[in-house]
């Protein structure tokens, strides 16, 4: 379903991607791991449309998206980090604007899809501005999840969400590629990356895949020597 | 989406409805106090107050007395002055320290050397830098000294007539009337007093300048309470949207549609209340003026806003530029009141444009060169403001 080859970008001087290659099918789960300021967010923000790299090819079912900016809204569901919802409105509002489809499927979707799954369903005419910090990022997701688009990309979903906010998400996840779709995410901790199918860590602008059932200590023994280079690079 | 986003960026604006409506309450009445202020300072009765004016007359000369009393009891000066005898030394005391507006000194025997045609002058003392009481005391003297001259010379001309026709005894009689029919008919102090030209009123009379004033520095004050609003949404819900194909022109745009929205829906019950009060008449021209001027003010506003990213920075950028282009546009203190450097600029101030528009709405014209001039405006901050969002997404 996804392709990439030789993604790369610059800041000014300092090389942050080096041409990154990935390969997803449906129902598959990455995790990408790596230092911070090591780029992860970047290349997610390049898959899901909103930066453009300096090089490379990004295809979805053989499309290169990088011509046609509108496969980036059929195929990616981005959350990033931050919540980008619209805080003085409702729950329901904010769905609204990332929904593709007609009202009745909406309300379909609030009653049993991804909005009930997430937990935010039964809110639906609560202003964002009055959710927990959990529930927003939930809300985030089930927005991002709105346009239907198979490959859902997550920069690190549970940061500073409660434990039982991050099971609610890893669920989720579970359930989303169970049902076909597929999912890239980042982040720091063990737990979330134990429903990745597939685990890669971002090191010198290029990723490199590692066993799944890695432990967290080989993990990190992966990222050394990262300082170096990063300095080199500087 | 486009369509949803828009609906549901207006749909955030009326929120802030109620709380602009409450902040407009009272910014309605601070704005209309200072504007009812400020013209009844430099054009009411009441503000400007009594000019007091020290009369100063030889103790001997009744008749000198008896022609500046009657003077004084003329309705044109009675209404606006107050004349009091003093000796010439207590009138330049008072004068000197602002108890009087003027002082008149009387020359002795006047009228005896305006009867003998050998016209002593009048002397008029002003305090120096004279304020506006003192100046409008100044051209009164003036026009009543040419008044008297012109009666003078009329008087003169009668005696002639009279004395050739060998009529010598009628000529009391005459001089009498003739003096009566030009102090009924001279110093018409709504002449000097009332008539006042000033540029930025134009056709326009000073309430109702005031009025337009104190309507556009309404429309650039009133989104204050609305300040979340009307900031640029933050990094990564632009990006998202961007991704999405909402870019920074639909944005901005519809955040100026929903500003304009509140302000079209909070300014149109003074409108129509003055409207229905009878102050002004409503016509096609005043509702299409009106909705032009809440246009570019909501363009105007929201580039603010975009500009300073943050709620204080657009808060105090919006209140000092205001205050700013609206003192030079003419808007606190007529065209006419101020340096002529200044009145070079003012018509390239915002206030300007959205006066000149509503000037023309309050007289029902049709003004199409104001129009252009707004929708230029309205284009141009639109613009940067776009250009602005597109840079920082």
């Amino acid at each position: 379903m996804l392709e990439i080859t030789g993604i790369c970008k610059k800041y000014r001087d300092r090389e942050i991607l080096r041409g990154v290659e990935l390969s997803m099918k449906r129902g598959e789960c990455l995790g990408i791991v790596g230092r911070n300021g090591c780029g992860k967010t970047t290349l997610l923000s390049i898959l899901a449309g909103a930066r453009n790299p300096d090089g490379g090819m990004i295809c979805f079912n053989g499309k290169n998206a990088l011509e046609d900016s509108r496969l980036f809204r059929e195929y990616v569901a981005y959350v990033p980090q931050e919540n980008p919802l619209l805080w003085d409105l409702s729950v329901r509002d904010n769905m609204t604007l990332w929904y593709r489809g007609d009202r009745t499927a909406m309300k379909k979707d609030m009653e049993s899809g991804a909005p009930a799954i997430l937990g935010i369903s039964s809110m639906p005419d609560l202003p964002v501005s009055r959710l927990s910090g959990g529930m927003k990022k939930r809300l985030s997701i089930a927005c991002a999840l709105a346009g239907h688009a198979p490959l859902l990309v997550m920069d690190e979903p549970g940061a500073a969400l409660d434990m039982e906010c991050k099971a609610a998400i890893r669920e989720y996840i579970r359930e989303h590629i169970k049902n076909g779709g597929s999912v890239i995410l980042t982040s720091h901790e063990m737990e979330e990356l134990s429903v990745c199918t597939s685990i890669s860590v971002l090191r010198g602008g290029v990723l490199v895949p590692v066993d799944p059932h890695i432990s967290e200590e080989e993990l990190v023994n992966c990222f050394s020597g990262d300082e170096e280079e990063d300095a080199g690079q500087q | 989406m486009s369509r949803t986003y828009l609906i549901l960026e207006i749909k955030r604006a009326l929120r802030r409805l109620p709380l602009v409506l409450a902040g407009a309450l009272l910014l309605f009445i601070l704005i209309g106090a200072g504007a009812f202020l400020a013209s009844r300072m430099l054009y009411g009765e009441g503000a400007v107050g009594r000019i007091r004016v020290g009369v100063s007359v030889p103790e001997d000369d009744a008749l000198g007395r008896q022609v500046v009393e009657m003077l004084g009891s003329i309705d044109s000066v009675k209404s606006v002055c107050d004349f009091e005898y003093m000796d010439l030394e207590k009138c330049l005391d008072e004068l000197g320290n602002g108890g009087l507006f003027a002082a008149l000194e009387v020359p002795r025997d006047f009228v005896r050397d305006i009867i003998t045609g050998k016209n002593t002058p009048v002397i008029v003392w002003l305090p120096a830098g004279a304020g506006l009481e003192g100046r409008l005391f100044a051209a009164l003297a003036d026009a009543g000294s040419r008044t008297l001259g012109a009666s003078q010379a009329g008087i003169y001309a009668g005696n002639e007539m009279y004395a050739a026709e060998g009529a010598l005894d009628e000529i009391p009689a005459l001089e009498a009337d003739l003096n009566r029919y030009y102090l009924d008919f001279s110093l018409d102090r709504l002449n000097y007093f009332r008539h006042l030209e000033v540029d930025g009123t134009g056709e326009v009379d000073t309430a109702r300048f005031y009025m337009i004033s104190a309507f556009v520095l309404f429309l650039f004050l009133a989104p204050v309470p609305a300040g979340e609003y009307l900031l640029s949404h933050p990094p990564v819900m632009k990006n998202r949207l961007s991704c999405a194909g909402i870019g920074a022109g639909l944005r901005v745009s519809a955040r100026i549609l929903g500003l304009f929205l509140v302000l079209a829906a909070v300014s149109v019950l003074p409108v129509a209340a003055v409207c229905a009060a009878g102050l002004i008449k409503a016509s096609a021209p005043l509702w299409a003026g009106w909705l032009m001027a809440c246009l570019a003010a909501s363009a105007l506003v929201i580039f603010f806003y975009s500009f300073s990213q943050n709620l204080l920075g657009g808060l105090l950028l919006l209140v000092f530029f205001t205050a700013a282009q609206h003192f030079l546009a003419g808007g606190f203190l007529p065209q006419v009141f101020l340096p002529s450097s200044v009145r070079a600029i003012s018509g390239f101030m915002p206030s300007s444009v959205l006066m000149e528009i509503m000037k023309s709405a309050v007289l029902g014209q049709w003004n199409l060169p104001a129009a252009a001039r707004a929708v230029g405006m309205i284009l141009a901050v639109s613009g940067v403001g776009v250009l602005l969002e597109r840079r920082r997404s």
